[in-house]
């Protein structure tokens, strides 16, 4: 380092590692609150803003004290300072989080919390080092200009080249290598480690000030040991049996009490926030699950069917593999049962293994992972399918805009033989709910024949039920009646008016969901935030 | 992915309404027998068929209840009230469904009327009168919790947005700071 500030080359440096520091703290930060809040589109807009602003910021900040007399002083405190914050980060989430987000609140009262919650939060936790980290790239310039001399352009263009580059790692790295590999708190503490080294060097090699405030490295030394993220703790009464990092987010293995003659209690596999929503449920024993939960009413189309033989469904959001288990303990006699299920998150399936009793030993259990729904559509043969079932949820409650749209549906009944049926379980307070009506429209829109669709009971969940060429059975008639009696049982209330409609193409006039243009996200924040007020009408 | 409904159904207590004396009515009990069979549809209709509002109400809400439309009984109980507002059962099974349906303001008004409701029941057997009150007493944890629960969640979405206006109040005078010390020194 010259007399005057470091070298241009461990400035430059310091650009490149500032740069990849703002984007793991960027990516990983999403992924260190989604345990409250989830990673939503507005989750992402409020992290992605709060960071940009700051940084905007820092710029300025770091502008003013580019024209004073120590900016590489200025340069080695921002980076030692950066790496402090960034350290405590995992250890500062969960308080933060939860002083916006009270815990035990069901999905639809953390409703309007979860987008200014966690805009707080990411003000709280993001907003002070990514100023520090914006008086980077100032500084950076200033301190290239003197030491190279020439114009300002040409060092603001090698600064800007190799905090980009930084950035171009620091993204691909996070995503790819450091949060599957590492898990977060670990991404934080390598970020920290790699914004602090260049800070120590740049200070050290300063007057006897600077080389005194690299001691505030010290500050960041014990977080490794002691800053870990501590994730929400589970509802009272339930227990939790697992936790792990996917690429995609938080999963969770939850246990229920058990009921008088269980060994165990209900199994739940959440993601990320959940509240009181589940991805997947686990019973000791395979068929009916009873006690409000849908994945009974996948079973009906093929009692409805009045076949023998075997009987072929796709699952589209296998997740732990429920559906599968279910169908496997109901099906009619004479009818064997072929599986293919499509799951994203391979984790998902490998916890669905673990925990939930998911069988993919054999060719009449197939599980795919690593897949979307859509791309998985184009790999399968035409006709092949006599049933489709669709339970894909991103987070807790986002259905994919992809898998909601006309086009979607047309593609999805391509895999369906004729008079195959499409069984799409879509989450919201009743049939009136803007998001089941979208879906039930689209459906019905993207079949081209009338649907129907039905509210299940004891849930916050409704089944839309298509068929290729065909509608299924209307509610009460005769071809509704099922010879088994408990599943007869768990279809009877939804003979009750109001508990079922029919929807034809063009009919109910709720949005019709296409890939141009799919408002999945704004439906289901508004049936959220009307689903209290929804289930007391008027 | 599924939202289960936290208390949604019937538990102890149901006792009180069964054992009701106003509660025999013929239409009522062949109601009460088509809902344990699961025939839904026909206890519903059995159910509007009975003449005393009161009766109809419970039955209707009993059998929307136990078809699982939760939101639907709670709208019979509420539409019966307004015809019997100091129905004991009414009110207890709408405070329960309430609960179940974390509608917390409503849960704190029901709460209320029960307890009143029951203060001026004096057509009460003193045993009887004992069972409500315990029963009242038992179901006003809940719905304090229901309430502080909602009165939390303003609580935390106040702070979020004075977060958030702090946030920007502050980076503004910031950034005038910095621009105006520039301008000073240049």
């Amino acid at each position: 380092m010259s007399q005057q500030g470091p070298s241009v080359r461990v400035v430059l440096a310091s650009a490149f590692l500032g740069g990849a520091g703002t984007m793991t703290v960027e990516l990983a930060a999403v992924r260190l609150i989604a345990p409250w809040y989830g990673t939503s589109a507005a989750v992402w807009t409020n992290v992605i803003g709060v960071i940009l602003l700051a940084l905007a910021v820092g710029y300025l900040v770091g502008a003013r004290l580019s024209r004073g007399p120590s900016p590489g002083t200025w340069l080695g405190r921002a980076l030692l300072l950066a790496s402090i914050f960034t350290v405590w980060l995992p250890f500062g989430a969960g308080p933060v989080c939860e002083l916006f987000l009270p815990s035990g609140l069901a999905l639809d009262e953390a409703a309007g919390l979860l987008r200014w919650g966690s805009l707080g939060t990411s003000i709280l936790l993001f907003l002070p080092p990514a100023v520090v980290l914006g008086l980077v790239g100032p500084l950076s310039v200033e301190l290239v200009m003197s030491g190279r001399g020439g114009h300002a352009g040409d060092a603001g263009g090698r600064v800007l080249a190799a905090s980009t580059l930084g950035s171009l790692v620091g993204t691909f790295g996070t995503t790819h290598v450091l949060v599957p590999g590492l898990g977060i708190d670990m991404t934080f503490w390598l970020a920290a480690g790699a914004l602090a080294l260049p800070g120590i060097l740049i200070l050290n090699a300063g007057d006897g000030r600077s080389r005194a405030s690299a001691a505030l490295v010290l500050l960041a030394v014990p977080g490794p040991f002691l800053a870990q993220s501590s994730p929400p703790t589970p509802r009272a009464g339930w227990k939790l049996i697992d936790q792990v990092q996917s690429p995609y987010q938080v999963v969770r293995v939850v246990e229920l009490p058990a009921e008088p003659g269980q060994s165990r209690g209900l199994r739940y596999l959440q993601v990320n926030e959940s509240f009181d929503s589940f991805q997947s449920v686990g019973s000791e024993e395979k068929g009916l699950l009873g006690g409000g939960l849908y994945y009974d009413h996948f079973v009906p189309p093929a009692w409805w069917s009045r076949r023998e033989g075997p009987w072929r469904v796709l699952v589209l959001g296998l997740g732990a593999g429920t559906a599968v288990r279910v169908l496997e303990g109901c099906l009619p006699p004479g009818m064997e049962l072929s599986t293919v299920g499509v799951e994203l998150d391979p984790v998902v399936v490998e916890v669905g293994r673990q925990w939930f009793g998911l069988e993919d030993d054999r060719p009449e259990r197939r599980a795919i992972s690593d897949l979307d729904a859509r791309a998985a559509l184009r790999a399968l043969e035409p006709g092949s399918f006599d049933q489709v079932i669709l339970d894909c949820y991103a987070n807790a409650v986002e259905i994919p805009p992809h898998l909601s749209t006309v086009e979607f549906f047309n593609e999805l009944q391509g895999v369906l033989r004729d008079g195959g049926w499409i069984t799409l379980n879509a989450a919201g307070f009743g049939l009136e709910d803007p998001v089941v009506q979208a879906l039930a429209s689209s459906l019905a829109e993207g079949v081209q024949e009338r649907i129907l669709a039905t509210r299940v009971p004891f849930s916050r969940n409704c089944m839309l039920h298509a068929r290729r060429g065909n509608e299924p059975p209307e509610p009460g008639s005769r071809s509704w009646q099922v010879p088994h009696s408990e599943l007869a049982r768990t279809l009877s209330p939804l003979e009750l008016p109001g508990a079922w409609s029919w929807v034809a193409p063009g009919g109910i006039g709720g949005t019709l969901l296409t890939d141009d243009h799919s408002p999945m996200e704004r439906l289901q924040a508004s049936s959220i935030e009307a689903g209290r007020r929804r289930w007391v009408a008027d | 992915m599924g939202r289960g409904l936290r208390g949604a159904f019937l538990a102890s207590g149901l006792l009180l309404v069964c054992t009701s004396a106003t509660f025999q009515e013929e239409f009522g009990r062949i109601s009460e027998e088509l809902r344990a069979e699961g025939r839904f549809l026909e206890a519903l209709e059995t159910a509007q068929q009975i003449t005393d509002p009161a009766e109809r109400a419970r039955a209707c809400l009993l059998t929307a209840w136990e078809a699982g439309d939760l939101g639907g009984a709670l709208r019979t109980g509420l539409d019966g009230l307004e015809a019997t507002p100091m129905d004991l059962e009414l009110l207890w099974m709408s405070l329960r469904l309430s609960h179940a349906l974390s509608a917390s303001e409503l849960a704190g008004e029901l709460q209320e009327r029960l307890d009143e409701a029951i203060s001026g029941a004096h057509e009460l057997g003193p045993e009887t009168r004992k069972a409500w009150q315990e029963e009242s007493g038992r179901l006003g944890p809940v719905t304090r919790n229901l309430v502080e629960s909602s009165a939390a969640r303003q609580r935390s979405l106040w702070l979020a947005r004075w977060t958030v206006l702090a946030a920007f109040l502050g980076l503004g005078a910031l950034a005038l700071g910095v621009s105006r010390s520039s301008t000073q020194s240049s």
